[in-house]
């Protein structure tokens, strides 16, 4: 049996990479072979290049930006596939394993399962299992694959470690991508690099939900968390009502969070919120509801109104710049 | 310009008593006693495309499911909208995990009565959580997915001007229909309430209910089981602290994680 990983962006590779290496390794252990498929922009292999044990590493050089390169990708995976017919085919999940897993299992016959969080084969039935979370994260399932080709996205979770450090002495081919033809109704105008530095790389994570106050609280928040340093996160509804940017969306329709401590404030601790929040080193909750769900997620609780820690932090960084 | 926009009826899960959650014997949960209600991500979807068309130019907005009767009643709440038309694909099986199959549906229906020039959808739903069915419409139509959109506006000549997150940060681009767009979360995106009038008025409107076709793809599960995540923290409850001693308490562990300026 045959498995790929195919990765597209170094962005945030090493955060994708662990969760991606516990599954494949778990394959291999299981009598799959594996190979490598690496989609890199330009002409540079990404340093990780023995990644993964793999036995062939197909590096895909030249790929281009965004939507022009997705059509690029599918296309040249499409030839990969005949060629080398994997039963398994692992994207890392992010927005460009997302779009294109669908699509590429519909072209080759297979079905597609998104946002997976652990693959088990068994060898005796033949059987793949795999589980994800389902009904807004509040539950996981676990599905049975028994017809192949197979594709999954793999969130970015809980992992082990790679060493890319290591010689890789299996099979490397490189392809040099065809350029994608210009489209009469497709222009692509430019892009916004996503910063190197965001909320999950950060290292102490302040995250506000729907009790934590309103839009003057959250400003004094940004305020406060601007002059420690902290990277401020929030719930969907304060996301949805415009009072925090996107990108500090926490959750299952958000980012995957990894510091090492996480404040929560205001926040119930519903699943969809902590399937991005558990990977977190160390959860302090602050809530002034006694019964609230953070309260079996979290390491430490405060019983404490939002409004009232917040004003005391303020007061004591005022203190401290007297 | 036409614009129709997918929404499909989900549990209501902000109802669902959290104990409620915990999975029976033979994988089973009650959580049948919640309302259903469209999906948050689909009704960002139909804002988007209200505040599209009141952007310029002549544009129709319409909204169309797969389900039940039971979904006419979110049918009629969009209708009091500015939306011209409802269409519901009818279809009493719950095909939450099916992604396959209603995206098969909804690429015949829309064969059969002519692509719109622009499809939204919500880029996942609550109970499967699918997250493919808008690329496998546009893979079954032969047309383009722009997928994640966070900004959408219309430009001379039929263009639309589209910003939409990609993995390495957020893209813009000009696209001409017909194209399948999926949205997300859109920061100060909520879909916008109705009047009392507008949706007394909306009782006699008509829905267009139309027969099912044939599924073209088959595939797609049930899970084999579900299962709760185990693994609850014990967590040190700190109930007797002032506010002063809880700020300095996370200040303290602010520092002590080290990233913290002083």
């Amino acid at each position: 049996m045959k498995a790929v990983l195919v990765l597209f962006e170094e962005h945030g590779l090493h955060r994708k990479a662990p969760s991606c290496y516990r599954v494949v390794k778990e394959l291999q252990d299981a009598g799959f072979s594996c190979d490598l498929w690496i989609f890199c922009r330009g002409n540079t292999l990404p340093p990780d290049i023995a990644l993964f044990e793999a036995e062939r590493v197909v590096c895909l050089q030249g790929m281009a930006q965004a939507i022009n390169g997705h059509r690029q990708a599918l296309a040249m995976l499409e030839v990969l596939c005949e060629e080398y017919k994997p039963e398994i085919l692992l994207f890392a999940e992010d927005y460009t394993g997302t779009e294109l897993s669908p699509c590429l299992a519909y072209r080759i016959g297979g079905e597609c399962l998104v946002a997976c969080t652990g693959m088990r084969w068994d060898s005796s039935e033949q059987i793949l299992y795999v589980e994800k979370a389902v009904y807004g994260g509040n539950v996981f399932a676990e599905f049975a694959v028994r017809e192949f080709p197979f594709a999954a996205t793999l969130k970015t979770g809980e992992g082990i470690p790679y060493h890319p450090e290591s010689a890789f002495d299996g099979e490397m081919v490189e392809h040099r991508l065809p350029l994608a033809a210009p489209l009469p109704d497709l222009e692509v105008l430019g892009s916004t690099p996503a910063p190197a530095d965001g909320l999950e790389e950060a290292r102490v994570v302040f995250a506000a939900g729907r009790g934590f106050g309103g839009r003057g609280e959250l400003q004094r928040l940004h305020q406060m968390l601007a002059k420690l340093g902290v990277q401020a996160a929030a719930t969907r509804p304060l996301i949805q009502s415009g009072m925090m940017p996107m990108d500090s969306l926490v959750g299952i329709t958000g980012k995957s969070v990894f510091p090492d401590l996480l404040i929560t404030a205001g926040i119930s601790g519903s699943a969809p919120f902590m399937s991005g929040a558990r990977y977190a080193k160390k959860i302090i909750a602050v809530n002034n509801d006694p019964d609230a769900l953070i309260f079996t997620q979290a390491d430490v609780g405060v019983l404490a109104d939002c409004k009232d820690v917040l004003r005391e932090l303020e007061l004591l960084l005022k203190l401290r710049e007297l | 310009m036409e614009l129709l926009v997918c929404v499909k009826q989900v549990p209501d899960f902000d109802m669902v008593v959290p104990g409620d959650w915990t999975v029976g014997p033979d994988s089973t949960l009650s959580i049948d006693y919640v309302n259903r209600v469209a999906n948050c991500f689909d009704e960002v979807a139909v804002e988007c495309a209200l505040r599209f068309a009141e952007k310029g130019g002549p544009c129709s907005v319409g909204v169309f499911t797969v389900g039940g009767k039971a979904a006419d009643r979110m049918l009629r709440s969009l209708i009091a909208l500015d939306i011209t038309k409802a269409v519901r694909l009818h279809c009493e099986e719950d095909l939450s995990f099916y992604p396959g199959q209603v995206a098969g549906m909804i690429a015949g229906y829309l064969e059969e009565a002519g692509i719109p020039d622009v499809l939204l959808m919500g880029s996942q739903a609550g109970v499967g959580d699918n997250a493919q069915t808008p690329q496998l419409v546009a893979e079954l139509l032969g047309i383009r997915c722009v997928t994640n959109v966070i900004m959408m506006e219309p430009e001379d000549g039929g263009w639309l001007r589209l910003s939409n997150l990609v993995t390495d940060g957020v893209q813009e681009l000009r696209v001409k229909g017909p194209v399948v767009l999926t949205v997300g979360n859109i920061g100060g995106v909520e879909l916008r309430s109705f009047t009392l009038q507008a949706r007394l008025a909306a009782i006699n409107r008509p829905i267009t209910v139309v027969e099912a076709g044939v599924h073209r793809l088959q595939r797609h599960k049930q899970p084999a089981r579900l299962y709760n995540e185990t693994g609850k923290k014990r967590c040190l409850m700190l109930r007797n602290h002032t506010p002063r001693e809880a700020a300095q308490m996370l200040l303290a562990e602010m520092e002590a994680a080290g990233e913290v300026m002083e």
